[in-house]
């Protein structure tokens, strides 16, 4: 099936999902991006430079893993792991920006702005501006600033100003608005780099289009490592731009489950969760530049999220999903903050990987399933990104008492250097 | 009274018609009807009520804040409803409603169109719903009298001029510059781009409002 075949039907819509819900100001520019978009996806060339570019900078094409210790543990199916996380900045988010780095320099703009939670599309970004020659500038709910000091640090570093949205929440969601009104003011010079595939057509199949190079690898790799496909294929789902990438690739095997494993945070019906899907407790509304199931109260006002994963903790979730989910085509369940620092553990001790906190969504799902499995079956889980560059969430994740004693000590000495 | 016809009436004596605008619920109620008492005595001629919403995007600051605050103190969508029918049975202006899609997607296009003709209101602005998407909204505003309020922009080209020219009706709000609300309001050199615009417009529409 090609999801992205609009000729049925809406272009930018999957069943009643997506679509373009933006100011009248930002029409041009959302076609002008559209006909360049179409350019770069009809030009052979065009994939071709991409792939080079993420070979020679990105370390690609990224491993297959086989999680021996892990799979021989849970004793039943063989657990296999896309590492994303080897990527240069340590997550799938550098797909999306090095593909957008490009058709940029194709628009012929010179600035580049984007949203960022936990920071690792920020810092993705910034990575790419500073390679590229462009501005950068990245919004970043003030909460998320103050809690993720470290990608901030190398954003700034890179060369990128980094703002501090003061809006709503202060988190993801206010620093996509801000994004959003940047943009209808200097569109003329300036792209939008949205950093997951949600928001307005054509940015979720775009987005989409550039992870899907994590699945055309893995199938590959799966059958030259196994001799056949996977039974089943995990990816965590914040905005779903990592789990759209791995699944793509299976879309047309009816024999592999695609699973996605949201945000539970702190559980059903504790409403401090992201599960868009997977809890009962998303509607359908209207926002962010798109029609899909949002945590929204019932007159259309967004609900507060929670995650231990900054990088889940969003109120929407990619128009794809949302119509994938319908017609039973993706499976989604949730994993909570607790299961996650659990399964952090597990495969940190057995497997001497670090998931972020976000994959580890995905390894939650994973691991709980995985026993009930036969030995011959075969588990893929994309591990998006890596979580030792997200040492003081973890730390704290993981409330480390030889850790915070560390920082107390550390504070100690950046205050005495003060005095 | 329709809006084209009211808007008519009110030209005969002055050559100018101000429009104002006021967020439901920020600070409180009672001020915004205090608000509302000076713009009559000022002789205002339109007056917009924005419902709060959570993520207001195509909002400066000030707007931004002051959705956040209304939706704090607890505002509801019935409270903007009562809140304009009080108004409109009390003010001489005419009132629009002006928010974003989705509080009109969640009650449902009918009953949102239901709600705003009985409460007094004549039109609506939705800055975030495209005309792409507003047919059904269109056809269940013209049944009942309501105007749907299009935005014509410093970066629209002639053609989509004249798409949107086709479906205005009332009046057409033409935004001067580029940018969000409330922000950086100078009459640079965006404002003058709007002389574009107005001039393919007017033709198309018999009144045309500026959003500096």
């Amino acid at each position: 099936m090609d999801i992205f075949d609009f000729s049925d039907g809406r272009e930018g819509y999957y069943g009643e999902y997506g679509g373009v819900f933006l100011p009248e100001i930002l029409h041009a520019t959302i076609e002008e991006l559209l006909v360049c978009f179409r350019e770069c996806k009809a030009d052979p060339k065009f994939w071709q430079d991409y792939v080079a570019l993420m070979q020679s900078y990105s370390g690609r094409p990224t491993p297959v893993t086989h999680l021996e210790n892990l799979s021989r543990k849970l004793g039943g199916a063989q657990i296999y792991v896309k590492r994303e996380d080897l990527n240069h900045t340590g997550s799938h988010k550098v797909n999306n920006v090095m593909g957008q780095g490009l058709l940029c320099q194709r628009l012929g703009k010179r600035k580049v702005i984007a949203e960022t939670g936990a920071g690792q599309h920020g810092f993705a970004t910034a990575t790419m501006a500073a390679r590229f020659g462009f501005d950068c500038k990245i919004y970043m709910g003030a909460v998320d600033v103050a809690r993720q000091r470290p990608n901030v640090f190398w954003m700034e570093n890179l060369g990128a100003e980094v703002v501090a949205v003061q809006d709503g929440q202060k988190t993801l969601k206010d620093a996509i608005n801000e994004a959003m009104r940047d943009w209808v003011t200097n569109m003329a010079d300036t792209h939008y780099i949205l950093g997951t595939a949600c928001g307005p057509h054509p940015f979720p199949e775009m987005v989409s289009w550039f992870q899907s190079i994590i699945g055309f690898e893995a199938r590959e790799q799966m059958l030259a490592q196994t001799g056949r496909l996977p039974d089943r294929v995990y990816a965590c789902v914040g905005g779903g731009s990592n789990a759209m990438g791995i699944f793509q690739a299976f879309f047309d095997d009816d024999n592999v489950e695609l699973i996605g494993s949201e945000a539970g945070g702190q559980g059903v019906g504790s409403y401090m969760h992201a599960a868009r899907l997977a809890y009962d407790d998303a509607t359908v509304g209207v926002a962010q530049g798109f029609k899909t199931y949002f945590l929204q109260n019932e007159e259309g006002n967004m609900n507060e999220t929670h995650s231990v994963a900054a990088g889940l903790d969003y109120i929407g979730v990619n128009p794809i999903f949302a119509h994938l989910h319908d017609k039973g085509k993706v499976r989604f369940e949730a994993a909570t903050d607790i299961e996650v620092k659990e399964a952090l553990r597990l495969t940190m001790r057995t497997e001497g990987l670090i998931p972020a906190l976000e994959s580890t969504h995905a390894f939650v799902t994973a691991i709980k399933e995985a026993p009930t499995m036969g030995k011959d079956e075969i588990i893929l889980i994309n591990q998006s990104g890596r979580g030792d560059k997200d040492i003081f969430t973890i730390a704290d994740a993981l409330d480390d008492a030889k850790w915070k004693t560390f920082i107390n000590g550390k504070a100690d000495q950046y205050r005495a250097e003060n005095n | 009274m329709a809006l084209q016809s009211f808007l008519a009436e009110r030209k005969k004596d002055k050559d100018l018609l101000v429009m104002a605008h006021v967020v439901c619920g920020y600070p409180s109620f009672e001020a915004n009807m205090q608000e509302l008492e000076i713009m009559a005595e000022a002789g205002v001629d339109l007056v917009e009520l924005q419902f709060p919403f959570s993520e207001p995007s195509a909002d400066g600051p000030l707007f931004v804040n002051a959705n956040e605050q209304s939706l704090k103190a607890g505002t509801t969508v019935e409270d903007c409803f009562e809140f304009m029918q009080q108004a409109s049975e009390r003010f001489p202006f005419q009132l629009l409603m002006m928010g974003y899609y989705n509080t009109v997607f969640k009650m449902g296009e009918e009953t949102f169109v239901k709600r705003l003709k009985a409460a007094g209101g004549v039109g609506y602005i939705l800055p975030d719903l495209p005309v792409e998407e507003s047919a059904n909204l269109h056809r269940l505003s013209e049944e009942a009298g309501i105007e749907p309020i299009i935005l014509m922009t410093p970066t629209s080209s002639d053609k989509r001029l004249a798409q949107l020219g086709a479906v205005s009706r009332g009046l057409v709000y033409v935004v001067a510059r580029k940018g969000v609300t409330g922000s950086k309001t100078n009459m640079g050199d965006d404002v003058s781009g709007a002389d574009r615009t107005l001039s393919s417009t007017y033709r198309r529409a018999d009144w045309c409002w500026l959003w500096y």
